[in-house]
């Protein structure tokens, strides 16, 4: 056999070996991550965009002619008053929990967010204010 | 150096079955070294292919004779282009390409970092090494490529000059990848099942995978049908092949599963469903390979191997087996918790197109099967021939077409009457018109045609007044121009209207379809030097044969002018080339193509030193429509997929439980 060839074989193998010993020569022997099953919680964040997203498709496949007057009110009864709760949610929320720089999401939103559903999250948080408002005077009085 | 190839491949098998035992065993003792090596291992068998696999590819290119698989399908005049595509002209080296594609994508599977927390993970790999181990088995035992002669033969037989065509390049890669793709979304729906995860996560993972390996088969189908259409000179692009079902299969319930699968992400439903898609695809593309590997059938695609069948069936046995036992004993995990709403809803659109998908692929599949299946039971092979594919196909594939311009306009959940009449009558009545005005232009009165144009008409609309409407209820929401509206909505939502944009391909697909089928003419004329064929407004006159070397073959061909309607278009030179080593001469047809049609030349036969020849001569009317709309289909699928932005699924809503 010519020497390329035995050289050859010789690193097929040593890359083989390597690859398969090198974790029980040099890793660790850690958590296995592969084990874990993390149920990631959906943060406040996901939930808001999830919401407000499909807020933006009611609206818009309202306007595109897909949804009827009684379909379009029925949706928006049911999604509105999430979107209102998580925001007075996210009021609640530590810093941490808004958006990175501790900005409120109310008053910067987030880049992703279509021009759409950026409207929407307005007249959400109008809204909020507006029932925020009530609720106080209802205590003063 | 042949020894160090086969070694290679003996090391990638026992490492496979390493890292698939490690896996398993890791993942019950929860040892975290012994899962990193088997995922080592899994690298280790990439590696080890890569390395069969350049050396096959340097053995053909360099021309070692003395490797059978270099001798039987190379020779030392071949291009090299054709030499490197020699790597997947036999059964041995495409079954090592199939082996080196699957372990380059456990490679990525295994090291993709977003999927490490993935508790399937393990599973996922575990099933895949299943596949590589079952191909490696095959390669060092029955199909080995670098088998080698006790002597040193002279020459190479050379490669099937049919093979000698660009196509061979793209056909066989494009497909293999396609194939080889849906081993990856099988898999992971596999772990889902044994992990007890049976939610959307698997489909959300594996949704790019299905998607591209989607886009890869439609493509090996295109590029089969171009080759079949400039190579095999009958005029044609598809014959309804067994080996060109056993590809088309595969496509027709993966369409249904790339769609289905849509309603899980958004509703939660059809898992049961979902999940027999992928195993029925995944199988039908192991089944697709049998047939060619097995020898079952003589085509122009097979290279028959009974050993390899047997080893093809029994593993295609045992992974049904095992998918199905798995699906049972996790039924209970599967039962859907929403239910249709409405029969005029998006889903219930996305399932009826399921229902014919699934209806053509089984229809198909019978008519593949139906020959092997009376041929084994009373000893006579039956040929089912185009006309019952095309008689059962073509209803299915144009109801199929309308669902297709019917969805779009409607919403998930319900739609009512008047939305429906909204949103269909301006489509509607365009496609009707195009309908009348075709049947009163179009000398030939056929409604089947007809209809079929009337359907794409509508498809076409639809799709059109999507784009139309969305940007213009965007430009009203946002207050930008129109244009501007147009490009942010199609690329905020790139999943959605990229998936518009497949669509617009399959329709110019369907339009060259529907042109080359019904209204192609043919003309089959033996003339003598100086006389004219005429076919439609066509017209050329033969001025005799010329021949010229090409390498150590010789082409003879026919040189002549042609003219449409009195104007010169260019000259039409179909060409038989003789081979070398090969007994057969190669059809070389010539075709002037346009838009509106092309027109077809195939030097037949000649006598007397070609003082008379017989060409067959073809109008094929609107076929560039079917490869313009095969890019379409490409530049839609990656706009879809594309990482990034607007990439992932559209918002979604639903009544009841958001």
């Amino acid at each position: 056999m010519e020497i390329g060839a035995l050289l050859l074989g010789a690193v097929i193998v040593g890359v083989t070996l390597y690859l398969v010993a090198e974790p029980f020569i040099f890793a660790e022997p850690g958590q296995p991550r592969g084990q874990v099953s993390k149920a990631k919680e959906e943060t406040l964040e996901q939930k808001k965009e999830a919401l407000f997203s499909a807020l933006g498709e009611i609206e818009f496949d309202y306007r595109m002619g897909k949804l009827s007057d009684e379909d379009y009110k029925e949706l928006q009864a049911v999604y509105r008053p999430q979107a209102v709760a998580l925001l007075h949610q996210e009021d609640k929320a530590p810093v941490p929990a808004r958006e990175k720089g501790g900005k409120i999401a109310l008053t910067q939103p987030r880049k992703d967010l279509t021009d759409i559903e950026r409207e929407i999250e307005a007249e959400v948080a109008a809204e909020v204010r507006r029932l925020k408002q009530q609720s106080s005077r209802g205590k003063k009085s | 150096m042949a020894d160090v190839a086969y070694l290679a491949l003996v090391l990638a098998f026992l490492t496979s079955i390493y890292a698939a035992a490690g896996f398993v065993v890791g993942t019950k003792s929860n040892n975290y070294r012994l899962l990193q090596s088997a995922r080592g291992g899994v690298l280790a068998v990439a590696f080890l292919t890569t390395i069969s696999s350049l050396l096959l590819i340097y053995f053909l290119l360099s021309g070692n004779f003395t490797i059978k698989y270099v001798y039987s399908y190379t020779s030392t005049h071949l291009p090299a282009f054709y030499k490197f595509a020699a790597f997947w002209a036999g059964n041995d080296g495409s079954l090592l390409l199939w082996a080196w594609l699957l372990s380059v994508f456990t490679a990525i599977v295994a090291y993709s970092r977003r999927l490490q927390e993935d508790a399937g993970l393990p599973w996922v790999n575990v099933v895949l090494l299943v596949n590589s181990i079952f191909f490696l088995l095959l390669l060092i035992t029955a199909s080995n490529p670098f088998a080698r002669f006790d002597h040193i033969p002279a020459e190479g037989r050379g490669l099937n000059p049919m093979l000698q065509n660009p196509g061979m390049l793209f056909h066989p890669i494009t497909l293999f990848i396609g194939y080889v793709g849906f081993a990856v979304p099988f898999a992971f729906a596999m772990a889902a099942l044994i992990t007890k995860k049976v939610d959307d996560t698997w489909i959300k993972v594996t949704r790019r995978w299905s998607v591209v390996a989607w886009m890869f088969l439609t493509l090996g189908n295109l590029y089969g049908a171009q080759w079949a259409y400039v190579e095999l000179g009958w005029g044609g692009y598809w014959a309804w092949d067994p080996v060109e079902n056993a590809s088309f299969i595969p496509w027709l319930t993966s369409t249904a599963f790339i769609h289905s699968i849509m309603i899980q992400e958004r509703k939660n439903m059809l898992k049961t469903w979902n999940f027999s898609l992928i195993i029925v695809t995944y199988l039908l593309t192991l089944f697709g390979t049998f047939l060619v590997r097995s020898g079952v059938l003589t085509s122009v695609h097979a290279f028959g191997n009974s050993t390899v069948g047997d080893m093809f069936l029994a593993f295609i046995a045992i992974m049904l087996a095992f998918s199905v036992f798995l699906m049972i004993d996790r039924a209970h995990l599967l039962t859907d918790k929403q239910e249709l709403q409405s029969y005029l809803s998006k889903e219930s659109s996305f399932l009826l197109n399921n229902l014919l998908l699934v209806g053509s692929a089984f229809a198909v599949f019978w008519g593949t099967v139906f020959p092997l299946v009376s041929e084994a039971v009373r000893g006579v092979r039956v040929t089912v021939s185009a006309p019952f594919f095309n008689q059962v196909n073509g209803p299915i594939l144009l109801a199929m077409l309308f669902l297709m311009g019917v969805c779009p306009l409607i919403a998930w959940q319900r739609s009512s009457a008047k939305n429906l009449r909204d949103n269909f009558l301006w489509p509607m009545g365009l496609a009707l018109l195009v309908g009348f005005l075709l049947y009163f232009v179009l000398p030939d009165k056929r409604l089947l045609p007809i209809l079929g144009f009337v359907v794409t008409a509508f498809v076409l609309t639809t799709i059109l007044v999507e784009f139309f409407r969305g940007a213009r209820v965007r430009s009203k929401l946002t207050g930008d121009g129109f244009v501007i509206s147009l490009g942010r909505l199609m690329f905020r939502n790139r999943r959605r209207y990229g998936g518009y944009v497949v669509h617009l391909g399959i329709v110019l697909l369907a339009i060259g379809i529907i042109g080359s089928s019904f209204y192609k003419e043919e003309l089959v004329k033996t003339v003598a030097i100086g006389e004219e064929i005429r076919l439609g407004p066509y017209s050329m006159t033969y001025n005799g044969l010329q021949n010229r070397d090409q390498g150590p073959n010789v082409v003879v061909f026919a040189q002549m002018p042609v003219f449409r309607n009195g104007k010169y278009l260019g000259d039409a030179v179909p060409a038989k080339i003789f081979f070398e080593n090969w007994e057969q001469p190669r059809t070389e047809v010539s075709v002037l193509g346009s838009l509106r049609e092309d027109f077809y030349v195939i030097l037949s036969t000649w006598e007397s030193f070609g003082k008379e020849a017989t060409f067959k001569v073809h109008i094929n009317p609107l076929i560039a429509w079917m490869w313009i709309g095969g890019y379409l289909l490409i530049i839609g699928t990656l706009f879809a997929v594309w990482p990034g932005r607007g990439a992932d699924l559209g918002p979604k809503y639903m009544r009841g439980r958001p």
